[in-house]
């Protein structure tokens, strides 16, 4: 939503100085562009909304004793509420144990098993540890089963290869490539478990939000436009000399902080301080800062708000650019959207820009008491 | 260096900063930074603000000492 005061500036700085264009052309682009972030924006949250995944976490204990494990299998259920590609991703791994595990490390292979509700195998997978991530292709409303299989014995898993994973011929080579034998043949192991159903490609709901959001951009962008170029009230907006001047220390100072970020970004990003942290992340921080940078220097050297602009138009909209999106962050973290696989996500960025039109509404009351205190 | 000048014939025109800075055409910010020196203005606003006060640049802008800080 900051983007709305990017432009501006952007729009301030090179069609009003430039002076060629028509103020109603200038309008009349302004709210086109306004209508095309409009789309993005809405149709970005009407998507965001409604992923159609599913996804779970869970820590297993799964022990051998004396050569019987226990549990035997582990069941679980999911649906889809769409139909379509989804990646489908099953992380199971001992606690503690990194790398490739041999066969003293635990005490039994594991084949994971999904099902539809016709019994048909639609996913299998096995090994002494599953790291998988495929492409699967999911029908709404059906119930899936996910099994976790557990076998210590060569005989069981080859028998259980034949059935579900490779056919007869193959399941005896399917069973060698574990050394049964060599199984730790005592002992408890908790698994983090995860299962992931990501929805691939364009969601219907995405499509069904873009849609929805050309419609009102485009009725809005009309009768924006319309109402603008209509109204005696256009004005471009003027600054003085001094105020253009410090327009200028904005952007001088908002472009080194931005230089000055991105060579930081460049620093973590190669010794991978931040891994558990989208990237995606530091770019928008990238641009908060930025503007940060410039409305805030502009605001306190009163070079923000043109002679002939409203503040208080401006200081509304910071206030609900601030709540908009402070509403859409909470409700990412009520959704958990918020962190993934114990990584933050791009879903922060809510609570980011929230933040920095905060900052920007404090700071214009902050120098509004200070010229109240410095008036004559 | 604060321009006494201005800020004395501004009030001997019984003149806020505020109207000053409207028959100017800049910001009552603008007007405030000029009086406490910490803006020095093109002489195309010292001849605005002359024109606005009814002085001129030599009797509002030309530094005798007078008005040191």
């Amino acid at each position: 939503m900051c983007y709305y005061k990017l432009l501006e500036h952007l729009l301030h700085t090179v069609l009003y100085r430039e002076r060629k264009l028509k103020m109603r052309k200038s309008y009349a682009i302004l709210m086109i562009i306004i209508g095309i972030i409009l789309v993005g924006t809405v149709g970005l949250l009407a998507g965001g909304l409604k992923g159609g995944g599913f996804r779970s976490q869970h820590e297993r204990t799964v022990s051998v004793k004396d050569g019987v494990i226990d549990p035997g299998q582990l069941n679980g259920n999911f649906m889809v509420d769409e139909t379509g590609d989804y990646r489908l991703g099953v992380s199971w791994r001992p606690e503690g144990i990194k790398g490739v595990l041999s066969e003293g490390d635990i005490g039994f292979v594991t084949a994971v098993v999904i099902e539809d509700d016709k019994g048909e195998v639609i996913f299998k997978a096995d090994g002494l540890a599953l790291e998988i991530n495929t492409d699967i292709r999911l029908e709404k409303g059906i119930p899936y089963q996910i099994t976790h299989y557990f076998f210590n014995d060569k005989a069981a898993f080859t028998e259980f290869a034949k059935n579900y994973i490779c056919g007869i011929k193959m399941a005896d080579s399917v069973a060698d490539q574990y050394s049964f034998e060599d199984l730790a043949s005592n002992g408890s192991w908790n698994i983090d478990s995860k299962l992931t159903v990501k929805r691939v490609g364009v969601s219907v709901w995405v499509v069904t939000g873009l849609s929805f959001a050309i419609i009102f951009s485009v009725i809005l962008t009309v009768i924006l436009t319309i109402a603008i170029t209509r109204s005696h009230r256009l004005e471009s907006p003027k600054y003085d000399e001094r105020q253009e001047m410090e327009r200028g220390y904005g952007f001088k100072y908002a472009f080194f902080s931005l230089l000055t970020y991105i060579i930081g970004l460049l620093i973590v990003d190669a010794a991978e301080i931040f891994t558990r942290i989208d990237m995606r992340l530091f770019y928008a921080g990238g641009i908060f800062i930025g503007v940060c940078v410039y409305v805030v220097y502009c605001i306190w050297t009163e070079s923000y708000f043109a002679l002939n602009q409203d503040k208080k138009t401006v200081m509304i909209i910071f206030v609900v650019i601030a709540a908009f999106n402070l509403a859409l962050g909470i409700t990412n973290i009520i959704r958990g959207t918020m962190i993934e696989d114990g990584h933050f996500t791009v879903h922060i960025a809510n609570l980011m820009c929230a933040a920095m039109f905060i900052v920007l509404f404090v700071t214009v009351l902050l120098k509004k008491m200070k010229d109240k205190k410095s008036e004559e | 260096m604060k321009n006494l000048k201005m800020k004395s014939a501004r009030a001997a025109l019984d003149l806020s900063q505020d109207e000053l800075a409207k028959r100017v055409g800049v910001s009552r910010q603008t007007i405030n930074a000029i009086e406490k020196g910490d803006y020095n203005p093109t002489i195309q606003l010292c001849r605005s603000i002359c024109k606005a006060l009814g002085k001129t640049l030599d009797e509002l802008f030309w530094e005798d000492g007078d008005d040191q800080d």
